[in-house]
């Protein structure tokens, strides 16, 4: 097997008592890229990880790496030769095992200081060399991650699938150790599947981020693409807050602007430039983050909403006048 | 009375925060618990101490103590090696695989805990004997007389050690079985992923995990093993159990007898210190916020039936077999079934009275010091003793606590004290599934609890009940179908007229009427099956939830 | 410190609590009865279906209820101590007479003066003082493979040590009564050393480790595994009494004879027997029962299922006890068994008869 095979799902079906799971997905995770794959709980996405990673078998479809097949209708090559990688949400490190003894279980072939030697280096490689005769139980919630990475990576494996590795670690900690340990991930050459919930985390931190509903894939393509040119209303909320408004709602002077025909079109926040002026009135504005979002009274008492930079003190009851990015409104009923 | 004593502490607590190690009203209960269930074997060892010398002793010390010990010592680790070997491979089968019949072996493997040790010692060696239908089957059909061939002694070491462990392996296999069924699903998964094929699973993630649970189990199993008379003497084995009754019968000194029991009692709490420190070292489990019901992977056919031959073959030689040839013997011999009803009136009676009470107590004993691994380790040493404690002796130490009353066994003090030694003796068989239960709940559980101002007896009521409701109902199944075995603890001190079904048995076999004390066995057993099997469905419960 | 208090508080409350609730339990219910009904209350270590019929009919013959306390003698004998003055007990039942000296030796026995016993009874099986009586008799002898040996080559018990008879022997445990009082009586007439040597001797000519019951060792015969075994004679009896077609065929092969310890000694006996408790309250109640045991008709039921010989020489023999070959009793008296019960067990020790 090249260790710099894609790894291949074509047309995968997979069904629990009659729910399909997944439904007929075919996704193609580059060898050196990270792949997400975005979507609520319940829409198959932890199945798709599971049938790349062969704990589950495909109904129909296959499983490939490079040319191998590793799940067909005939053949399946059981987990523990597949050689892929698994990181867990809860990290499912041996409790009883040191985190040298963690990194190196994959490593059985090896003589035992090959063993060693190797595991250090991805301890080392991953910033764990102080906590290297640690047990798991005595390690911070980021050590247990980044162990359980040094783990999946150190036996070279020819894939790495991550199931919501970085949900159950506290905010302030997540950005710091994603960008360590996806850095890691990525330097493995390998392709590597980020199964997320997270939007932004798929966005930041991907190549190619496919979305999935209900067992389906709805849009893959590059973050920006999904972002600026999401397919359906579905996939555009997936990254990101999208608002509906009637055509028949918009101000006039905008209708030339926005393209299409269905009686709605949707945009997303960033689409409405907002600054001193008049025209509008904001009705409401509240502080998220590092952005504000804005309420501005509209036709026929439907609200546009809108985010603006903290800078731009505008409060409730001010007059504004407000421009459009016209790529960011959407028409999904062509 | 305890509950009276709960109230008021419940009363003391609840305006002002005590200061943790001060008189607390908390530590009353416990206290009271703990004095209880300690009394009677402190009151044996301690007369045994002061009174235990002279001639007998002597002689034990220069020419018994060192052969009963060591005999003692290599029975407990035939049978612990047996039932690792039974329990372990079969509990991790039956989690982990599908095979052809695994839903019925899962549990069935319970069954022999209602098979008391002295009535399978007496069906086996009934079956294995030279005269019994085995070897008879040998020497017809070759042709050998008895001497001209090899044929295994059951009435060995290893032989006691086999009987001791068929009847007592389902502990280790219901403590092994739910440790394997709760491990986390997705760090067999990465083991797996990491290329570990099942053997490695078993020996490299499954088994180092699971063992400080299993060997919890064990020790358990090994202190009721140790504790052993009835199979044993029936063996003829010079183990320190026989010896204590040795030196009480044929030596006429009960006070000897209860000083060697405390070798015993000794012996038992080195294997609870070592379990304890074994488990201390090694990390603890990690909860799994995320863990899904166990997909049991699904073996070839081969295996499937191999599987299935093993776990088979296990329930022919640990109930089948020696259940069969008691029934056959009843048959063979028409026993009569006559006057049994107040019999099994008695023994169900005494069995639900000494089981609530001993319940209670555990239930006590574990919460009470939750919160305390000092105390802990006290309280699980105090009830270790009694457990380890031959019935016997603790019957003993009844009687010396009776002579300071100056009160006649008879009536109600009769059923007190044996109530009482009940709870002495069995309290550490129901700590444990209590205190498995209560190790898996989370730690802040008794803070937000306090928070929202539960506490006391509220407190144990409205959460810790409901919480450790799996481990408790099992406790006190287990406690049941123990004393519904124990012998005895309730020859000694039953009331007139209360004979039990495991007396009569008794009384039939001392006499070598083992045809007559088929049917009272028989009936043991059968009553000690309703609550083993509702404690396997209800375990199978607990596990798929 | 104060922790040890309270809880020392708490457990006296705890005893007190029990005690208190205890008393009047039991006897409440006879007092509603127009007149007190007479008890007697037997610790028995013996337990025969037949006995209970037995004891149905003294009630039912004398307007008395019988309380029934069955256990081991050891056990009967530690919780009559613990009872001390409070004992219920007014009759002791033992199946051997180092038990029944036990009893007697601990103080928790009295005399029984009764012309009508002491005619009933010999001389050699009732105590010097009349602190317990016989009431049947239990004999320990061999059982053989008579194929292979003749009666006369077993009449002795030191004929067991011989060498042609190695690798014969098949014998239960040391901690045995019946092995016990044997021994009694081999230390009583040949002392320690002897007696010790005998033992070994027997060991070193056993078949097997010592284990089972004594039914196990004529079984054993039958087996082929050994040609001599040390049993009472009622187990061999019971056998050819057995429902059991192969019981049956082990008691035909085998015989059974009642050795001597040198010619003209005469035989071991033990008993069955009873003591009148210290603590008995109806002397007259328990005479009775006493005397009503060594009628002709309380002794077919108490031999009627143990197969033990009746003390009555009267009564006639339980069925198939006609087998049981006629023998010279010892003149040892049957205390020397109680006597010599301790050392007995400390020599079998030594001389690793397990």
């Amino acid at each position: 097997m090249s260790s710099r095979a894609p790894l291949i799902a074509e047309t995968v079906s997979r069904s629990f008592s009659g729910n399909n799971a997944v439904d007929a997905v075919s996704l193609t995770l580059e060898p050196g890229k990270i792949t997400s794959l975005i979507g609520h709980s319940g829409s198959g996405k932890t199945t798709l990880l599971r049938l790349f990673a062969g704990m589950e078998r495909p109904d129909s479809g296959r499983i490939l790496s490079g040319s191998i097949e590793l799940s067909g209708p005939k053949s399946h090559v059981p987990i523990e030769r597949r050689r892929i990688g698994l990181v867990f949400q809860d990290f499912a490190l041996f409790p009883h095992l040191s985190v040298r003894e963690n990194v190196g279980f994959g490593l059985k072939r090896l003589q035992s200081d090959e063993r060693n030697a190797c595991a250090e280096r991805w301890i080392e490689k991953l910033g764990l060399s102080h906590r290297i005769d640690a047990y798991p139980h005595q390690l911070s919630g980021g050590e247990q991650q980044r162990t359980a990475i040094a783990r999946a990576l150190a036996p070279e494996p020819v894939a790495i699938l991550l199931d919501e590795p970085f949900s159950g670690l506290d905010p302030a900690m997540r950005d710091q150790v994603r960008d360590a340990a996806l850095e890691a991930v990525r330097n493995a050459g390998i392709p590597s599947l980020l199964v997320t919930h997270d939007a932004k985390e798929a966005m930041v931190h991907s190549d190619k981020v496919a979305i999935i509903d209900r067992g389906k894939i709805l849009q893959t393509g590059t973050p920006e693409t999904l972002y600026n040119a999401p397919v359906s209303e579905l996939a555009a909320r997936a990254l990101g807050p999208v608002h509906q408004i009637k055509r028949s709602n918009l101000p006039a002077e905008w209708l030339s602007q926005v393209s299409g025909s269905a009686d709605a079109v949707a945009y997303r926040p960033e689409a409405l430039q907002v600054s001193p002026g008049s025209g509008f009135r904001v009705i409401r504005q509240r502080l998220a983050g590092a952005v504000s979002e804005i309420e501005i009274e509209g036709i026929g008492g439907e609200s546009l909403f809108a985010v603006c930079q903290l800078g731009s003190k505008i409060q409730s009851g001010d007059d504004v006048s407000v421009g459009i990015n016209p790529a960011l409104f959407f028409d999904f009923k062509e | 009375m305890t509950l009276l004593v709960g109230i008021s502490a419940k009363r003391g607590q609840t305006r002002f925060q005590m200061p943790r190690f001060s008189l607390s009203p908390r530590i009353i209960p416990p206290s009271l618990i703990v004095a209880l269930v300690g009394l009677p074997v402190f009151a044996a060892v301690l007369t045994g101490l002061t009174a235990g010398d002279g001639a007998t002793w002597d002689h034990i010390l220069q020419n018994r103590l060192i052969p009963y010990t060591l005999t003692t010592l290599s029975v407990l680790f035939i049978t612990a090696i047996v039932m690792l070997g039974l329990a372990v491979p079969v509990a991790w089968l039956i989690t982990q695989y599908d095979f052809p019949g695994r839903a019925v072996f899962s549990w069935a493997m319970i069954l022999p805990l209602a098979m008391p040790g002295y009535v399978m010692a007496y069906a086996w060696a009934d079956l294995m004997g030279v005269a019994g239908p085995l070897q008879s089957w040998i020497r017809e059909s070759t042709g050998l007389s008895a001497r001209d061939y090899w044929f295994p002694n059951l009435f060995s070491a290893s032989g006691l050690a086999f009987v001791l462990a068929t009847t007592l392996f389902p502990y280790v296999y219901i403590i092994a079985r739910a440790a394997f069924s709760m491990q986390s699903r997705a760090s067999i998964e990465a083991a797996r992923s990491l290329g570990a094929r099942p053997f490695d699973l078993f020996w490299r993630v499954s088994l180092p995990v699971a063992l400080p649970a299993i060997l919890g189990g064990l020790c358990l199993a090994l202190m009721e093993a140790a504790a052993d008379y009835g199979a044993a003497d029936f063996l003829g084995i010079q183990t320190l159990g026989v010896g204590i009754i040795r030196s009480w019968q044929s030596f006429g000194e009960p006070n000897t007898a209860a000083r060697l029991a405390l070798m015993l009692i000794l012996i038992a709490g080195a294997f609870l210190i070592a379990a304890r420190i074994f488990q201390g070292r090694r990390g603890t489990q990690q909860t799994s916020s995320r863990w899904q019901s166990q997909e049991r992977a699904k073996l070839s056919p081969l295996f499937g039936f191999c599987a299935s031959a093993a776990c088979s073959s296990i329930l022919l030689v640990c109930f089948a077999a020696p259940v069969f040839r008691l029934v056959w013997l009843a048959l063979e011999n028409s026993a009569s079934a006559a006057d049994l009803a107040p019999l099994i009136r008695s023994t169900l009676l005494l069995g639900a009275l000494g089981a609530a009470m001993a319940f209670a107590s555990a239930i006590i004993f574990s919460l009470s010091s939750k919160r305390s691994a000092a105390l802990q380790v006290a309280t699980r040493l105090i009830a270790a003793a009694g457990y380890a404690a031959p019935g016997a002796v603790l019957g003993l130490g009844a009687l010396y606590i009776l002579r300071e009353t100056g009160q006649a066994l008879s009536g109600s003090v009769a059923i007190g004290f044996l109530v009482w030694i009940y709870v002495s003796r069995f309290t550490s068989a129901g700590v444990e599934p209590i205190q498995a239960s209560l190790a898996r709940l989370p730690k802040n559980l008794d803070l937000a609890a306090q928070s929202l101002g539960s506490t006391g007896l509220r407190q144990f009521l409205r959460v810790d009940l409901p919480l450790i409701a799996p481990g408790a109902f099992a406790a006190a199944l287990i406690l049941f179908v123990e004393i519904l075995k124990e012998l005895p603890a309730t020859l000694m001190l039953r009331p007139f007229g209360w004979d039990t079904l495991a007396v009569r048995a008794h009384a039939y076999a001392t006499d070598e009427r083992l045809a007559q004390a088929t049917l009272p066995s028989l009936l043991i057993v059968l009553a000690g099956l309703a609550p083993v099997l509702l404690l396997s469905w209800r375990l199978g419960q607990t596990e798929r939830t | 410190m104060i922790k040890t208090l309270k809880t020392l508080t708490g457990l006296s409350l705890l005893i007190g609590a029990v005690a208190a609730c205890s008393n009047p339990a039991e006897t409440t219910t006879d007092e509603a009865t127009a007149e007190p009904q007479k008890v007697l209350t037997i610790y028995s270590s013996r337990h025969y279906d037949s006995d209970k019929a037995l004891y149905a009919m003294f009630e039912a013959e004398t307007g008395a209820r019988l309380d029934v306390r069955e256990a081991g003698a050891s056990q009967l004998l530690e919780t009559m101590k613990a009872e001390g003055d409070q004992s219920p007990a007014d009759i002791i039942i033992a199946a051997d007479a180092g038990s029944l000296w036990r009893f007697k030796d601990a103080g928790l026995t009295q005399a029984l003066e009764s012309a009508a016993l002491a005619t009933a009874v010999p001389a050699t099986y009732r105590a010097s003082d009349n602190q317990w009586y016989g009431i049947a008799r239990r004999i320990r002898g061999i059982a053989y493979d008579p194929s292979r040996w003749d009666a006369s080559e077993l009449s002795t018990w030191d004929t067991l040590t011989q060498e042609d008879k190695a690798g014969e022997i098949c014998v239960r445990s040391s901690s045995n009564i019946y092995n016990l009082s044997l021994m009694g009586e081999i230390i009583h007439r040949y002392g320690e050393e002897s007696a010790q040597d005998w033992a070994t001797a027997i060991v070193s000519n056993m078949a097997r480790n010592p284990q089972g019951g004594d039914t196990d060792q004529i079984r054993a015969i039958a087996a082929g595994e050994c040609s001599i075994a040390i049993v009472n004679h009622y187990y061999w009896i019971r056998l050819g009494a057995s429902d059991s077609e192969a019981d049956q065929q082990v008691a035909a092969s085998t015989s059974f004879l009642i050795p001597e310890f040198v010619e003209g000694s005469g035989s071991h006996v033990n008993i069955t027997g009873l003591a009148v408790a210290k603590t008995a309250d109806n002397l007259q109640l328990a005479e009775e029962f006493a005397a009503f045991l060594l009628t002709e008709n309380g002794q077919s039921y108490i031999t009627r299922d143990t197969k033990e010989l009746p003390l009555l020489a009267s009564t006639p023999l339980p069925d198939g006890v006609d087998r049981v070959p006629t023998f010279t009793p010892s003149d040892t008296h049957l205390d020397v068994y109680g006597e010599n019960q301790a050392d007995a067990q400390r020599l079998f020790d030594l001389a690793g008869w397990n």
